[in-house]
């Protein structure tokens, strides 16, 4: 009996030691370092060209200096800027809004319509730009069809492949661990950037209202699931009111001009 | 206290043990690796047809009993590292936990434990048809015991006698 005990303990430490040593020696490569910035801006490359193929886009000379006076004013709240971002105005009724890949944003003008503030907005943004900082595209898509396949297919550029690769991104099926992720630095951008971040909420409770009106066209919000768990997320965890530093920007005018 | 070859049963020798016999005790190594590879996606489908093999053939001879209980326990381990790395892996699939050095390190050691069944298994196997014991380390010992160890029933046995008349 004492040999089986004796034995027993060396296969356990055996494999115990193993375990251990493996453990201590692999260096998972982290999903998102897979894809380097060069081939992250090819991909962009090939899937903006992908978008403008299949949305009209509001002329940037119109929307740029919106996008950027928001922008402008969230970055003061992030503690990272990893890209030079850039942001798209689709037309399109669907009220949506995504990240693709390299830090270009896309919006559609029906989130527009349903924004009353251009703080609204910075909010919706704000979530679209963790998204970005946090690489959850790229990790995302990654994890759905591999990485070298991705690499083929953008490159590639085969058209009923790369229209199926946009209509994921543009769907953005995040996790729900990324979403939580993106609202939770969501956020904190807001705060630091003087944004009541309770916008966010107020978002996606006009979203849930409308939602029960028309329910096909809300995109962002039915893509972006467990709506209820979110706003109470969001409100529990978006702090002491702080006192709002509005956005100077003509909010009525620019839907009118983009129209 | 007994002198250890009184606690136990002969081990028989090459020579005594039918071809039969030696066949069924291969058998017990050689069927878990038609098991093993149709219950791969949920590792439990081979731990059940080593049960049931172990009992359909534990009464034929001791020999056989043997080799199909050492079987049985040395795929208990592996199956179990199995089963945990296809949960592991499905938790971090399908729910979105991290894929961590320590499951990458669970995944080799439970590679490595695979392999080194296959391997002894093998040997195993070979050893059985050749009509040999066999022991693998720990499991053939911990076999041994339950085998061969004579219990009380085994002495204490019934004798039938004629009337007395």
């Amino acid at each position: 009996m004492n040999k089986t005990v004796r034995d027993l303990i060396f296969v356990v430490l055996i494999f115990g030691g193993m375990w251990a040593a493996f453990s201590y020696f692999s260096d998972t490569t982290e999903q998102e370092d897979i894809i380097s910035r060069e081939q992250e801006e090819d991909i962009a490359d090939y899937f903006n060209q992908q978008i403008f193929r299949e949305y009209d886009s509001v002329d940037v000379a119109i929307t740029d200096s919106v996008f950027q006076t928001i922008f402008t004013r969230l970055k003061t709240g992030m503690d990272t800027v990893s890209y030079s971002y850039n942001f798209y105005l689709l037309r399109s009724e669907e009220v949506n809004a995504f990240t693709a890949f390299n830090g270009q944003l896309f919006v559609f003008t029906g989130l527009i319509e349903q924004t009353e503030t251009p703080e609204e907005l910075a909010a919706v943004l704000a979530h679209e730009l963790a998204h970005a900082e946090k690489r959850h595209v790229i990790k995302n898509l990654v994890k759905e069809i591999g990485l070298n396949s991705l690499i083929l297919i953008i490159s590639g550029g085969d058209p009923v492949v790369l229209q199926e690769i946009t209509r994921l991104v543009v769907s953005s099926g995040f996790s729900r661990k990324m979403e939580r992720q993106a609202d939770e630095y969501a956020i904190k951008y807001l705060r630091q950037a003087n944004i009541n971040p309770n916008r966010l909420a107020q978002f996606f409770l006009k979203l849930k209202q409308k939602n029960r009106e028309v329910p096909e066209s809300l995109q962002w919000i039915s893509s972006h699931p467990a709506l209820k768990e979110r706003i109470e997320y969001v409100a529990t965890h978006a702090g002491d009111s702080i006192k709002e530093i509005p956005i100077d920007l003509d909010w009525a005018a620019f839907k009118e001009r983009i129209q | 206290m007994t002198p250890l070859e009184e606690q136990y049963h002969p081990i028989p020798q090459p020579d005594e043990i039918d071809k039969r016999e030696r066949e069924d005790a291969m058998g017990a190594y050689l069927m878990m690796f038609a098991a093993l590879g149709a219950g791969l996606p949920l590792p439990i489908l081979n731990l059940v047809a080593a049960v049931i093999y172990y009992f359909v053939n534990k009464g034929k001879s001791l020999f056989v009993r043997f080799h199909a209980l050492q079987s049985l326990l040395s795929q208990l381990p592996t199956t179990l590292l199995n089963a945990g790395a296809v949960f592991w892996g499905l938790r971090i699939v399908l729910l979105d936990y991290a894929f961590t050095d320590v499951f990458k390190g669970y995944l080799w050691m439970a590679a490595i434990a695979n392999i080194l069944y296959i391997i002894f298994s093998i040997i195993g196997a070979v050893k059985a048809k050749k009509g040999e014991m066999y022991y693998f380390l720990f499991f053939g010992r911990l076999s041994y015991q339950a085998v061969y160890k004579k219990r009380a029933s085994d002495t204490n046995r019934i004798v039938n006698q004629p009337p007395k008349m």
